[in-house]
């Protein structure tokens, strides 16, 4: 009885969890593809988790499954401590492909979430032309989407889900469609954005640079079915720059050793595809 | 003389005569405005419960198995062949023509609105969702915008088709309204009034035509020009 209250109480510290998650999906009547099995692990507040795996190893499953748009087979999602079974406005989503309205123009696309909770027009505009000044797209405020770069899209769609001031932000492959040169100013831009206001973020990613220029601690998920492999601490100095961090001796060190590790799971996934197809 | 006889074709300047006394003598008011209500209220009802329809089977699965298969086999019935039916049900005043008009908006709209909810992209939906959306907000912020071009699409074929019905109806049976004049004015070898009868005809589509552009224009301002 001890024991459990104390179990319960040590989970109130961690921001977010998860509890022995596994999913499969059916592919037909009798077959079921399994995805995602007994996955664990916690985040602390403020902290910048990613996570990063070989591709199509159930990734962005597992974020739906965090953000409660799929309810898993088995397991339970916890936010400060407590079941989280609905979606909640405490979790903002940033997603792999653009989420803007294409009807709508940046400053309204910007505010939509601020809409969905019923604050006033004036407000929200006003909130929404703050923040896209400070994302460095002022003047396209009245632009639609498909007027915008994807690197300015890609801010928008930052903002957006800053606008509701989550408490945690999931980023789900954000930059994987934008160049290398893009993708390295958002980065910059994600780092300057967590270190002003700090927030927890979990970041999913099959891109290990990035995993390591941006996170506090890396957790690498296994091939299908996917389950939490190994975890890093990145104990690089912040703040931090993408363009200088990847020449850092110490960069290079933990690059070299995530990366061992993680190809034995590349290669699993290859193999797998190659019987499959 | 020329080559064309003025008896089967008219002459341009005679049909632009015949035009304006049309409207000078006021002789065309009311069939106009007989015509042009009909069409209207076709296009209204048959583009509204289109609308609807497509909405609910598009929103239910259920339902849209059951029924989809039966509209589709009742699209195919020629509507010309139900018209004399539709004078027996409804008369031959302003509701027969309404009728016929709204059937063939109605198949136009149910049509297009339908490819447009089917076509709503789930992320949209999705995050819109994750930002704490309710149904009723999904639908208001993401299904009917995403859908506008589809219904706008409808619309527009539809007005074709309204004004197509209600001549179609006034021709079957009828005393009044600018399919009777057509009839009429056949009837009486006036090829003359044919033609200026359908320049009226014309200059209807054209004028409807106009607004639902200047809607589509007004809303579809944020969409690429492809080609």
């Amino acid at each position: 009885m001890f024991i459990l209250i104390m179990l319960a109480s040590t989970n109130e510290k961690y921001k977010f969890s998860l509890n022995n998650i596994s999913h499969s999906f059916n592919a037909s009547q009798v077959e079921s593809i399994e995805v995602l099995r007994n996955i664990n692990f916690n985040v602390y507040e403020h902290e910048f988790l990613a996570l990063i795996g070989p591709s199509g190893c159930g990734k962005s499953t597992l974020l739906n499954i965090m953000s409660r748009l799929i309810t898993p087979n088995y397991g339970e999602v916890l936010l400060d401590g407590r079941p989280l079974r609905y979606i909640t406005t405490k979790i903002g989503y940033v997603s792999q492909a653009d989420s803007l309205l294409p009807w709508r123009n940046l400053i309204d696309n910007v505010a939509i979430g601020l809409e969905i909770k019923g604050v006033g027009k004036r407000e929200r505009r006003k909130k929404a032309k703050e923040l896209i000044a400070r994302a460095g797209l002022e003047g396209f405020e009245k632009s639609y989407p498909n007027e915008l770069s994807g690197g300015m899209r890609k801010r928008a769609d930052i903002i957006k889900v800053l606008a509701i001031d989550p408490e945690i932000i999931f980023m789900d492959e954000p930059f994987s469609a934008l160049d290398v040169f893009t993708r390295q100013m958002l980065q910059d831009y994600i780092l300057d954005i967590w270190q002003e206001i700090h927030k927890t973020i979990i970041f999913i990613t099959h891109d290990l640079t990035e995993a390591i220029t941006l996170a506090d601690r890396i957790l690498l998920m296994t091939a299908r079915p996917a389950t939490i492999k190994s975890e890093y601490n990145i104990n690089l100095p912040r703040p931090r720059s993408s363009f200088d961090i990847m020449f850092e001796p110490q960069f290079i060190e933990i690059h070299k050793t995530i990366w061992n590790d993680l190809k034995e799971e590349i290669a699993i996934t290859g193999e797998g595809d190659n019987q499959n197809f | 003389m020329g080559r064309i006889d003025p008896f089967f074709f008219s002459r341009p300047s005679a049909i632009i005569v015949d035009f304006v006394v049309l409207f000078s003598s006021k002789e065309i008011f009311p069939h106009l405005g007989v015509t042009l209500y009909a069409t209207l209220m076709g296009l209204f009802l048959g583009s509204s419960s289109g609308l609807v329809l497509a909405f609910i089977l598009g929103r239910f699965q259920f339902l849209e198995r059951v029924l989809d298969p039966i509209i589709f086999g009742l699209y195919g019935i020629p509507k010309l062949a139900l018209g004399p039916l539709f004078i027996l049900w409804f008369g031959l005043g302003i509701e027969s023509k309404i009728f016929l008009s709204f059937i063939w908006v109605f198949f136009v709209m149910y049509f297009n609105a339908y490819g447009g909810f089917k076509d709503v992209d789930y992320r949209l939906v999705n995050s819109v969702r994750l930002m704490g959306a309710n149904e009723f907000q999904v639908i208001t912020k993401v299904v009917f915008p995403s859908s506008l071009p589809w219904i706008l699409t409808g619309l527009k074929s539809g007005v074709g088709v309204a004004l197509l019905g209600t001549i179609v109806g006034e021709y079957i049976g009828s005393s009044v309204g600018l399919g009777n004049m057509v009839m009429y004015a056949g009837n009486m070898f006036n090829t003359t009034r044919v033609f200026s009868s359908i320049l009226a005809m014309t200059l209807i589509m054209i004028f409807l035509n106009e607004i639902v552009e200047f809607l589509e224009k007004r809303l579809l301002r944020w969409r690429v020009k492809s080609f």
